[in-house]
């Protein structure tokens, strides 16, 4: 790697916050290597009410994906960032949460790099096609009563070729923000604090407000947007045409004049022929 | 255990759309369950006769204590879909008969892929398991009953 690497600190971070966010943190950790900056966090005691609690990691030994899958960065090369938030009850529109947390980081992403990220329902960060991170949202639950949610965030931001094939989990490959911008990538401590407090302001108001601000910025940033889709959910495929999100965030597929509404399952998109 | 409690858990079994249910109270036991074992497969839609396998109904001489817990019921706070255990083929986080404490994991849901960890909200032990491992479950709906 040619260009030196600013480790991640919380000093750095905490410094790089704007002064009227820093009593809304109830803890900033930072670690060299952890298992899973989510399951740190999930595994934590809760933080209190309107608190919110941010942990950082170089290297995760066992990053996490959906369903057990591990989501791998190489030290130092991108940045990991999960952040902890208890609501009072459920959310209605819990399940979009994903999907503002993306809004956010595309807002983050822009403000500090002026790279334009696409958003591909519902997880993913996209520059050209390309797979430039993803957000992984789990939370503890009961009935209704409590609900602690972690946002886990992770975006490649400086790696080599045979790295970003590596972390390709895509037929279109990864890309990192040092390609994106065509130019040194920013500190990541300047970016962890520009998506902190991103990440404060939508916890904030979401318990009260819910997807609803969110929603137009991500149909904005939608990358899936006529293209052809596949969804497969455990077996079960529709093909058809990506036509948008609807109110509570669930993707809109059409098909031979009607279209279905997309809680889960896989999406792929097909080459236009 | 009052015959008349025992009809009125059969209604109350047959508005909920639960499976299956069983009260205890003291040493005796019953457990109602909406299909018959032997019967063979019923459309779900026509109605179905109550089989009360194995169950003892006596009248009960002493006077009858409080009236019988229902146990408490887990909802789902979002609609999703159901796991019953963490990754595709592991071992279900509970059974039928699992004793939980407060804080254990009994499923997982999961919508446009945000992962749900659903915790026990009480101590005891899992009486009834409503959803099926990989099956879509709506908001509000009862996954589990645990009775204290």
């Amino acid at each position: 790697m040619s260009a030196p690497i600013e480790l991640l600190n919380e000093t750095a971070i905490r410094s790089a916050l704007a002064t009227a966010t820093l009593p809304a943190f109830s803890r900033i950790d930072v670690h060299a290597e952890i298992d899973s900056t989510n399951r740190f966090l999930l595994d934590s005691e809760p933080p209190d009410a309107g608190k919110l609690a941010a942990c950082l990691a170089e290297f995760q030994s066992a990053g996490r994906g959906r369903r057990g899958r591990t989501w791998y960065a190489p030290s130092g090369s991108g940045l990991c960032l999960s952040a902890g938030w208890s609501f009072g009850s459920a959310p209605a529109d819990l399940p979009a949460l994903t999907l503002a947390a993306g809004v956010v980081v595309r807002r983050a992403l822009l403000d500090s790099t002026q790279v334009l990220a696409q958003l591909k329902w519902p997880n993913d960060l996209v520059v050209d096609g390309k797979k430039l991170g993803g957000i992984l949202v789990e939370l503890r639950a009961d009935s209704a009563k409590r609900c602690f949610a972690v946002i886990g965030i992770g975006i490649n931001v400086s790696l080599d070729e045979a790295e970003l094939r590596r972390v390709s989990d895509w037929p279109e490959g990864a890309v990192d923000l040092a390609t994106a911008m065509g130019a040194a990538p920013p500190s990541r401590n300047l970016l962890a604090a520009r998506i902190l407090e991103g990440l404060l302001q939508l916890l904030r108001r979401y318990e009260d407000r819910g997807f609803a601000e969110y929603r137009s910025e991500f149909v904005t940033a939608d990358y899936l947007l006529g293209r052809k889709v596949t969804v497969d959910d455990s077996g079960d495929c529709i093909s058809g045409t990506a036509a948008g999100i609807d109110d509570a965030g669930l993707l809109l597929v059409e098909s031979h004049g009607r279209v279905q509404r997309v809680l889960a399952g896989e999406v792929s998109v097909r080459p236009s022929s | 255990m009052d015959i008349r409690k025992v009809k009125k858990l059969i209604e109350l079994l047959e508005e909920s759309g639960i499976a299956e249910i069983e009260i205890s109270e003291g040493e005796e036991s019953v457990r109602i369950s909406r299909y018959s074992t032997v019967a063979p497969a019923v459309p779900a839609a026509a109605p179905v006769a109550v089989a009360s396998p194995a169950q003892e109904v006596r009248p009960a001489e002493a006077p009858v204590p409080e009236p019988a817990s229902r146990g408490t019921e887990i909802t789902a706070p979002m609609v999703g879909t159901f796991y019953s255990g963490p990754a595709p083929g592991a071992k279900a986080f509970v059974e039928i008969g699992s004793e939980v404490a407060v804080g254990d994991t009994l499923c997982i849901l999961e919508a446009m892929k945000m992962m749900n960890q659903i915790e026990a909200e009480v101590a005891g032990r899992v009486v009834s398991i409503l959803a099926e491992n990989g099956a879509p479950v709506e908001f509000g709906q009862v996954l589990f009953i645990v009775e204290e």
